[in-house]
């Protein structure tokens, strides 16, 4: 037999353009595994040039599903290369703004891309997507679809637009919401409560009680035991807007707590040819040996690893119940993604249930602060629905961008879900073909992650001294060639 | 009839235009019942290959700016398939915002990018397979490789474009073929709607340049005549002003209004009009050029979404000739 090249073009129902190569040997065995990023846009290298005050509404266009995280994350950045300080009133609305954001992107990842592995797994490839579970679960789709309606509107009573929003300004929001507007949060709010507490309903009764869904929980193939990364608030509990950075080993011990701003001396990156996509490692274990155990993971899961407690009624409830299935943290499970979304998605609008039934919270004040001494550097961290999101910039005095650093949380995966892939394809590869059940697993691996390949792919600074690494497919350093 | 074919396609996207659609929610799912969706990576597990086998397909919607070797090849393909080919969203008619990447000096930073990656692919020798997509000199518009026929602009394109865009589908799938060229959405400038104009539009005057930092943005004045750089003027109002409504002017996201082909010359005669009309007298031409001095970065802001179709990267990557 002689070796050969398969590959999975695209990888579906996950954002961007990717692919996954699988190369096999002569005697039938896989040799290599590469999950690629195929599209490359540069936003670090063109931003550089462009006034600061405009890089929340240029960066928002990273991404599409998670704009406002982009356009949150740059506002506190720009705010830090300012030396401003926002009133609480904008934090309060930023704050807001993020939950819905959080909400947003989950139930879409769960609802149009991950369901129909769960809920449709019988049906054939053609079949498992959301129009046929319009047919088979039609309750569960009209819940959806309103849901989305009321995500878009408070959106828009936010943003103006639901993507690419007009909200961050610098020092604050771009304006205050009227008595009118609050009322129809309040309204939208609740009718979403709902919705969310339907929705995880149907997630407790139909995923988490299946039986494809528990034989991935606990399949060893999708499993890592990695570090987690992620913010948490003052004493421990999930935070997304603010908060220090924390990290825990795959035993669950601290291995640091910082200021974002100090993201840089625990994280680093590498550029590799088999991706447009970088690859972070932890910057103290640069010498160590490669291990699963020196691999970095964000997001939902790693969020409900790193902190202490989750302060709101009806996510606890469902967080302890997952603790009860699956034992105690920290949990390495890839499949546990999805649950903890759930869990952060009731979390989300318990908090915002709780901003709007505080009457004068978002009404007094003022919306925005221009006091300040500008810094020409900063640092804006956020957690992004699918991690730990960072932006770094600096400028000349006149406040034009000289340097910026971007770090998605679907970059900081990508060292791990290369390395979940090429486990699973190993363990699937056995009668050698890649048929639709296996391409199937193979993917719900990668989608577990909610990788959002236009984050992750549009990075690459062609400015930067590119460090190419050759990287295998567990991430292990096979050659570093010096900084061009 | 039979059910019409539906295929979306990407180039490199944001996801933005993707989510747009689907927040369509029913509007869409009633009119995709009508319709067999063949390729959508992001809602239905159809590969590459099975799009190549395809021989006709009823609609095709491309999104994304196109940047590498692989999505000119894709639009091709959609193109030769499609009878109906929509190019959906700014970054695909205009190049967007990862056009800025034409700033970089396309040819000579690219090379660089390219010759490290190259270095790296040698060391490694990927399969031939597992090769990267050659990366384009920027990013780049549909229209340099082939003609669509409906054009919904927009980053996002939004509601009332994506509406009309329904109304093509719904009319084809009972049979109604859309005929010619199509611009989505309102085609005149976006100031033509905006409730903050003054009295007279023809009249706006800006008696100084602020940025964006620097004030605290009054919500019910016009932009221009608050300082602040508003590209309302020529911008096409194929939005409900969502962002002027939001208190932040206009970027230009929906690219051109009707009939203006380059959207950073024509808002700089704009403003050649407006600016300084009254002050002209008193700073004398060294105060003028001072205060001129504080439009920062015109390029980024007057061709945010439109550097790649603009006269000005034409003349600057030489491509010009014949025009």
């Amino acid at each position: 037999m002689e070796s050969r090249v398969l590959s999975i073009d695209p990888v579906t129902r996950l954002e961007g353009s990717t692919r996954v190569i699988i190369q096999v040997d002569e005697r039938n065995r896989v040799r290599e595994v590469f999950y690629q990023v195929l599209e490359l846009r540069g936003f670090e290298a063109f931003c550089k040039g462009r006034a600061i005050e405009e890089l929340p509404r240029i960066t928002s266009a990273i991404c599409g599903v998670c704009s406002w995280s982009h356009h949150i994350a740059s506002g506190k950045a720009v705010d830090a290369v300012l030396g401003r300080k926002p009133p609480e009133l904008a934090i309060e609305l930023r704050r807001f703004a993020k939950y819905i954001q959080i909400i947003d992107s989950h139930l879409l990842h769960l609802c149009i891309m991950a369901l129909p592995d769960f809920v449709l797994d019988y049906t054939s490839p053609e079949l498992r997507n959301i129009v046929r579970l319009m047919k088979s679960e039609p309750k569960l789709v009209r819940t959806i679809l309103r849901s989305r309606r009321a995500i878009v509107k408070i959106e828009e009573v936010l943003g103006g637009k639901p993507i690419h929003a007009a909200f961050m300004v610098p020092g604050g929001v771009a304006r205050r919401l009227s008595r009118e507007e609050l009322e129809e949060l309040d309204a939208l709010t609740k009718d979403l409560r709902k919705y969310i507490y339907s929705i995880t309903e149907f997630f407790n009764k139909k995923v988490v009680n299946s039986k494809r869904f528990q034989d991935l929980l606990s399949n060893e193939a999708y499993m890592l035991k990695t570090l987690y990364i992620g913010l948490v608030g003052r004493v421990g509990e999930l935070e997304f807007y603010d908060g220090d950075l924390r990290i825990i080993d795959s035993r669950g011990r601290e291995v640091a707590k910082f200021k974002a701003c100090d993201y840089a001396k625990y994280i680093a990156e590498r550029s590799s040819n088999i991706s447009y996509s970088k690859f972070p490692y932890p910057k103290w274990l640069e010498q160590s040996e490669y291990s699963e155990e020196c691999i970095f993971r964000t997001g939902p899961l790693a969020r409900i690893n790193v902190i202490e407690k989750l302060d709101a009624e009806r996510a606890n409830e469902e967080y302890r119940y997952m603790l009860e299935v699956l034992g105690s943290k920290p949990i390495h499970s890839t499949l546990a993604y999805h649950w903890a979304r759930v869990i952060e998605c009731l979390y989300c609008i318990e908090k915002m249930c709780t901003i709007l039934s505080e009457d004068t919270v978002l009404i007094e004040g003022d919306v925005v602060d221009l006091y300040g001494q500008p810094e020409y550097e900063g640092v804006g961290v956020v957690e992004a629905p699918r991690g730990t999101l960072i932006h770094h910039y600096r400028t000349d005095e006149d406040l034009i961008t000289t340097y910026v650093n971007i770090i998605t949380p679907t970059t900081i995966n990508n060292t791990a879900i290369n390395t979940e892939l090429r486990k699973v394809v190993t363990v699937l590869w056995r009668n050698g073909e890649l048929n639709y059940e296996t391409i199937n697993r193979i993917e719900v691996s990668i989608r577990a992650y909610d990788p959002c390949n236009s984050c992750a792919t549009h990075l690459l600074s062609p400015y930067r001294g590119l460090q190419v690494l050759v990287i295998d497919p567990y991430g292990r350093v096979l050659k570093v060639l010096p900084e061009m | 009839m039979k059910r019409p074919k539906l295929a979306i396609v990407y180039g490199a996207i944001c996801g933005g235009c993707d989510v747009a659609l689907v927040n369509l929610g029913e509007k869409l799912t009633t009119i995709l019942e009508k319709y067999d969706i063949v390729y959508w990576p992001a809602v239905v597990d159809f590969r590459r290959d099975e799009l190549k086998r395809i021989s006709e397909v009823d609609i095709g919607i491309y999104m994304g700016a196109l940047v590498s070797s692989e999505d000119i090849e894709l639009a091709k393909l959609l193109r030769s398939r499609s009878k109906i080919l929509v190019a959906y969203g700014t970054c695909t008619i205009y190049g967007g915002i990862p056009g800025l990447s034409a700033l970089l000096g396309a040819k000579r930073v690219l090379e660089e990018v390219r010759f490290t990656l190259t270095t790296s692919l040698e060391e490694v020798e990927l399969p031939k397979l597992a090769k990267l997509p050659e990366l384009l000199e920027s990013a780049t518009s549909i229209l340099k490789v082939v003609e669509p026929n409906i054009f919904a602009p927009g980053c996002p394109p939004s509601d009332s474009v994506n509406e009309a865009l329904l109304e093509v589908l719904s009319d084809y799938a009972r049979g109604i073929k859309p005929k010619g060229r199509i611009f989505l959405g309102e085609p005149t400038p976006l100031c033509n709607k905006c409730t903050r104009k003054p009295t007279d539009t023809s009249k706006i005057s800006m008696s100084k340049i602020r940025r964006l930092h620097e004030l605290k943005l009054i919500e019910d004045k016009c932009f221009l005549e608050q300082g602040v750089l508003c590209m309302g003027p020529v911008t096409r109002a194929a939005c409900d002003l969502p962002c002027i409504k939001n208190n932040l002017p206009c970027v230009g996201c929906n690219g051109p209004a009707l009939d203006i082909d380059d959207m950073g010359l024509e808002m700089l005669s704009a403003l050649s009009s407006l600016l300084l009309v009254e002050e002209e007298r008193e700073l004398l031409e060294e105060g003028l050029v001072k205060e001129m001095d504080r439009l920062v970065d015109l390029i980024g802001t007057l061709y945010r979404y439109t550097l790649p179709s603009s006269l000005l990267i034409k003349l600057k990557l030489g491509d010009h000739r014949g025009e």
